[in-house]
């Protein structure tokens, strides 16, 4: 090969893929940004709770199978390192007052007068908080498990000249929309109680969340008395396919709920004792989408199961 | 991370850590570890199909073998090498990034997918490992085909593991949005970086299906429901729709980040920059978004709408395209360059021409009448060794001795690398190559005895295997010793001068006794090389 570089390549190739041999630009900037890794302290980044909630974890699936003991030392061991994870981020929150880190949205280079304005709400997006990516991105998977059970739902249906099946009891429709109604609406009040916090107006804000969990609890107390009422007529998990899916569907949403309450509560707690303002509430903020989140897939699966629209 | 005396003891260091590089390292380590036992499993698996009839193991043991084997090499070892071990230590350094946006999920990630790996091979120590492949058919994996505590293992195992990745692939994501250094923009992610941004995407969409998949046939086994089971209504078919809807991204979730690898390396090794950059970046993109339409084509023979069908053959071979494109750029990158060939180079050259055999083999699949012969023969156990071992190993050992100088400190023993390398690639396709002809001769896959006429092409394949088992010999000793006793790296070893792990700026040194740092005239010589132009084409020493 000839010392002057590469061999030029025959003009077919080149005109195939015209960038071809061009390298793609590497800042300067970026290796000055990558030599900062080896300086912070690592102590400061030690946690033993990754280690102890798998081992919780492990305890709990262990005693899934099995049984015994170790299915409650599971959970207890689970729930403590969880509870010793949410003190870690308390006392983190506590020493570090700027919220968050993160970049500015820069996705392509130059500023922002001589980029699309696709590219502009591009960058938009980027610059929101790391923890909004992740509740964002978290809720993506949790569409598609609802999608699983919307599949095995939907493909049941179509396999089927009569689905729900004869025999199976008639769902309580209206007493339903009552309940969607309840759930709908501590969507709504929640979401006054955050532009309430937004305008830093915390009493708001609190009687908001306040009313929110209590719609939430009216919520789920109404499911249980409706799945006792059905567990009475005799349709339960393994009334065949359609009580599989009608139990996973609206059950796999109830854990969702009580997930979301639990995050209320927490929410709420820490806003009782004096936490969030205008300028700091990312963790009311991910709660607030993951609760819109969990209302949204009750509309459909009202829509889809009760009212059966499709 | 400055490995300083003092502070914190080392076992708390690395069990209590949340930094990238060493959960990239605990990473690595366990894959290599299951490496080891999913190796045995074959090796095993082989030496009994020496002989036609029973040779060494018990007709449940085999099954149990070869399912341990599966679930291992893709979910203990390919996987987490690829996206744990090297995701974790070079995507953040490759965007600038101080580390990973959730520090403490990253180690979660880890910690959770070691437990779903004691939950696998937790079985054979009571004595009832489950025995249903790696894709644990219902109705074989219900209480009607397989009612022991094993299945029920291997369920919950898949269940974790899919958590792990999930918390794993949001990081990621997350990571490359929010933490890319100034500068760092779309326009100049390197292809590893891609990969790994796509094989995120993959995951993240696909993994919560199958881990949902997961729970409905435990529940079928444990709480009577009837998702997949007919005599309540279920459908069995529904079950392979949605495990191949995760199981054919995870074959992509294998293959891209060696894509990535592959692309850092083979430009390394050539002097030229890569070809078809913004190609590179599509092909990912499209083998990405394609990979989702493509799930059917392993259910050909199960009775499925033949219009359906033709739609997913479709899909399938239009999947060749951008995969073609990739081979495509990687020959365009070595051509007319000034070839290196160290053990990284031959195992990226030699994935090409590997990875390209078994993606042809998969055309042949995609063809539905072809496949109606081909289906469950050896025919497929040769693809699926071709694309994973010819295409995804060998782009781990590309990535394992490219950057082995980055992760220790430490040059690899070249001599033994290319030991490994030529070893690694005859005994490979001594193994695997002859299993096309066990497949058109009409082997079924998973048989514990076959018919006598079969022996001497399945002889073949066992000495194959063990001359492959032997030969990672070489390279476990290598990557040891090398850690204790190879020559001292330089800061840039490869003369790289567009990525940004290389040179090592301030790297930890490989053991405690060595200088932390290198002194400040070494740090200011190495960004100099950064920031001058390059002299001569990189790679013409």
């Amino acid at each position: 090969m000839s010392k002057s570089g590469a061999a030029p390549l025959p003009v077919w190739l080149r005109r195939l893929a015209p960038d071809g041999l061009r390298a793609y630009p590497m800042h300067a900037a970026a290796h000055e940004a990558s030599a900062h890794e080896e300086v912070h302290d690592p102590a400061e980044h030690l946690s033993p709770w990754p280690l102890v909630i798998s081992i919780g974890v492990l305890f709990l699936y262990f005693g899934i199978i099995f049984g015994g003991p170790v299915l409650g030392a599971g959970i207890i061991l689970f729930l403590s390192a969880l509870y010793g994870w949410i003190t870690q981020d308390y006392v983190h929150w506590k020493k570090h007052p700027a919220p968050g880190h993160g970049v500015e949205g820069h996705i392509l280079p130059g500023g922002r007068a001589e980029r699309s304005r696709l590219a502009n709400w591009v960058a938009d997006l980027v610059a929101k908080p790391t923890a909004w990516w992740g509740i964002v991105l978290f809720l993506l998977t949790e569409i598609m498990l609802f999608g699983a059970l919307f599949a095995l739902y939907f493909v049941s249906k179509g396999q089927y000249a009569e689905f729900p099946p004869a025999g199976a009891p008639e769902l309580p429709v209206l007493a339903t929309l009552v309940n969607t109604i309840i759930l709908v609406s501590s969507g709504a009040t929640m979401h006054i109680g955050l532009i309430a916090l937004r305008k830093d107006n915390r009493q708001g804000f609190l009687a908001m969340f306040a009313a929110t969990i209590f719609l939430g609890l009216a919520f789920l107390y109404n499911q249980v008395t409706e799945y006792l009422d059905l567990f009475h007529e005799g349709f339960t998990l393994d009334s065949g396919v359609y009580g599989a899916a009608f139990f996973s569907l609206t059950g796999v949403h109830g854990a969702h709920v009580t997930a979301g309450l639990a995050g209320l509560v927490a929410v709420f707690g820490r806003g009782l004792a004096g936490q969030f303002d205008s300028k700091r509430h990312l963790g009311v903020e991910g709660v607030a989408i993951y609760w819109h989140f969990v209302d949204i897939v009750w509309i459909f699966l009202f829509l889809v199961i009760y009212v059966r629209v499709i | 991370m400055a490995y300083a005396t003092h502070g914190p003891p080392a076992w708390k260091m690395w069990l209590f850590t949340t930094d990238h590089k060493r959960i990239g390292i605990l990473y690595m380590v366990t894959a290599f570890l299951f490496f080891i036992l999913g190796g045995l499993a074959a090796l095993t698996v082989r030496t009994e199909l020496a002989t036609a009839g029973p040779t060494i193991v018990r007709q449940s043991t085999f099954n149990e073998l070869f399912s341990a084997h599966g679930m291992t090499m893709i979910f203990a070892w390919i996987i987490p090498v690829l996206v744990g071990g090297f995701g974790n230590y070079f995507l953040p350094l490759q965007i600038g990034a101080k580390d990973m946006s959730f520090p403490r999920l990253n180690a979660l990630s880890y910690w959770i997918f070691l437990s779903a790996c004691i939950l696998l091979w937790f079985g054979f120590i009571i004595h009832e490992q489950a025995a249903v492949g790696w894709t644990g058919y219902v109705p074989l994996t219900e209480n009607v085909g397989t009612p022991g505590v094993g299945t029920d293992l291997y369920l919950l195992a898949f269940h974790l593991i899919g958590l792990s990745s999930i918390l794993g692939g949001i990081n990621f994501l997350v990571t490359v949005v929010k933490e890319r250094a100034p500068g760092v923009t779309i326009k100049n992610l390197s292809l590893f970086v891609w990969s790994q941004i796509i094989t995120a995407v993959l995951i993240v969409l696909a993994t919560p299906v199958v881990g949902t998949v997961m729970m409905m046939v435990f529940f079928d086994r444990n709480l009577g429901t009837h998702f997949f089971l007919p005599e309540g209504g279920g459908s069995p078919i529904l079950y392979q729709h949605l495990f191949w809807f995760y199981s054919h991204p995870a074959v992509y979730v294998m293959i891209l980040p060696a894509f990535g690898i592959v692309s850092e390396v083979i430009p390394r090794f050539s002097g030229n920059p890569i070809f078809g950059y913004t190609g590179m970046v599509l092909a990912i993109a499209s083998i990405g978004i394609l990979g989702f339409t493509v799930w059917a084509h392993h259910m050909f023979t199960t009775g499925i709408d033949p219009g359906v069908r033709a739609g997913f053959m479709f899909t399938t071979m239009m999947i060749g395209v951008p995969t073609g494109i990739k081979i495509f750029n990687w020959v365009g990158t070595m051509w007319g360059g000034r070839l290196r060939f160290t053990t990284a180079m031959l195992f990226a050259v030699g994935f090409v021409a590997m990875f390209t055999i078994g993606g042809i083999d998969g055309i042949y699949m995609a063809s539905i009448p072809i496949d109606y012969q081909l289906q469950d023969t050896y025919w497929a156990v040769a693809h699926i060794h071709y694309v994973l071992f010819g295409g995804s190993v060998f782009g781990v050992f590309a990535g394992f001795y490219y950057w082995y100088p980055r992760m220790t400190g430490r040059m690899m023993n070249e001599r033994l690398g290319k030991v490994h390398f030529w070893g690694t690639f005859i005994g490979f396709n001594l193994t695997f190559f002859f299993m096309h002809v066990l497949g058109l001769l009409g082997m079924p896959r998973r048989v514990y005895n076959y018919d006598p006429s079969l022996e001497f092409w399945n002889q073949f394949a066992t000495v194959g295997a063990i001359m492959l088992g032997l030969v990672q010999l070489f390279f476990f000793y290598n990557a040891v010793a090398s850690y204790y006793r190879g020559a001292p790296a330089p800061a840039n070893p490869w003369d790289v001068r567009d990525s940004r792990e290389w040179p090592v700026g301030a790297r930890k040194p490989p053991r405690p006794r060595v200088p932390s740092a290198p002194s400040p005239a070494v740090a200011v010589a190495s960004v100099e090389a950064v920031l001058a132009p390059p002299a001569r084409p990189p790679g013409s020493a």
